[in-house]
């Protein structure tokens, strides 16, 4: 019985640690925040111009989500975690890359691409 | 008059051919240049200063740098001496890359067997043998006589008639060993830039085939994106390609 409280417990515990939540800006001035659990769901709220706009929706594979908005229309989210190594030992060649995650999202307006730092 | 017309073409003539030979003599002759790098910074985003020779040879170039990290006069020990060794005897031809310890830009076979590890990935920024040498015209403590900005426009001219040069496949073979490997081997790593103006050059076959970039070179392909040297005159970005490079360089499929 104390066995299964303690895997209950750990279950619990992990499935929090593994919610996230991000702050994304695009360079065109829209925001975007998401809490996601990595590799299961996901909710978006985009701001731009034209006000708010809700998703949610599940993990698909790849890093990418199927979302809907709040008007029952599709949506894709993709999100890639960029690297720091290509920058070598010192940035030689090119100054480095912060590791951030970047996110894309596909929408009924458009495609908007986001750095969430 | 017609007598003295062709004269004055034939001296014309002499005095062109004369020039360039002077010219080429300057691009080949064995002294090196010193080099404010336009393009690497170190870990401070502060200026690289590059010491460049070329040595050339029938069946392989060499071309030796000392990279200092540590400002334009950092110290004997503190230049780090690299060579890239040209195969001209196969197709397409093949660049060895080497890190070997502090010393003079002098070439001699046994430096091959006393390598040291990398301290950056090679491939990240060579994609194709050497590159075109771009110095900080301005620079004040590596300033450029005229005739070393020929000799580098001489170099580059070399450069650039290479055509394609593939890496030397026992590169592949030390990495799982190297502490710094050559390049990155992860499929990510390796996707292939899809931007259709760049592949115009950036291919495996062709006349103008520069090798085909992939991610592990975002780098550089943004440096020279933004600088506005890539792509080269007459070709330009469509707002699609534009934008699927901006999705490349963010890391997207």
């Amino acid at each position: 019985m104390l066995k299964r409280i303690a895997i209950f417990i750990l279950g619990l515990t992990l499935s929090q640690a593994a919610l996230a939540d991000l702050h994304c800006t695009a360079i065109s001035g829209q925001s975007l925040d998401l809490q996601y659990s990595a590799l299961a769901s996901v909710k978006a709220s985009l701001t731009t111009t034209a006000g708010v706009l809700q998703f949610a929706g599940a993990y698909i594979g790849e890093g990418k989500y199927s979302l809907t908005d709040e008007h029952g229309l599709g949506a894709e989210l993709t999100t890639v975690q960029t690297t720091s190594t290509y920058g070598g030992r010192c940035g030689r060649c090119a100054p480095l890359t912060e590791l951030q995650t970047n996110v894309k999202l596909t929408y009924s307006a458009g495609t908007l691409l986001f750095t969430c730092p | 008059m017609k007598k003295k017309t062709a004269l004055f073409f034939l001296l014309a003539l002499g005095a062109c051919a004369g020039s360039g030979g002077a010219l080429l003599l300057s691009g080949t002759s064995k002294t090196s240049v010193v080099i404010e790098s336009a393009e690497s910074k170190n870990a401070a985003l502060e200026s690289v200063y590059n010491e460049i020779r070329w040595i050339p040879g029938r069946d392989q170039d060499v071309w030796m740098m000392n990279q200092s990290h540590f400002g334009r006069n950092p110290g004997a020990h503190r230049w780090e001496r690299l060579a890239i060794v040209i195969d001209k005897t196969t197709s397409p031809k093949t660049a060895h890359y080497y890190q070997i310890q502090p010393g003079p830009l002098e070439w001699a076979e046994n430096l091959k067997l006393r390598p040291v590890p990398f301290r950056a990935s090679c491939f990240t920024c060579h994609n194709n043998g050497p590159r075109a040498i771009r110095p900080q015209s301005d620079s004040a403590l590596a300033p450029l006589t005229w005739r070393e900005v020929v000799k580098i426009n001489l170099w580059n001219l070399r450069i650039k008639t290479y055509g394609r040069i593939v890496y030397d496949p026992e590169h592949d073979s030390a990495d799982p060993t190297a502490k710094v490997p050559f390049r990155f081997h992860a499929p990510r790593d390796n996707d292939l830039l899809p931007v259709p103006v760049c592949k115009h050059c950036h291919q495996e076959g062709g006349v103008f085939a520069r090798g085909a970039l992939r991610r592990q070179q975002i780098g550089t392909i943004q440096h020279l994106v933004k600088t506005g040297q890539m792509p080269p005159p007459g070709f330009w970005l469509s707002d699609r390609e534009s934008r699927q490079l901006t999705e490349f360089i963010m890391g997207f499929p």
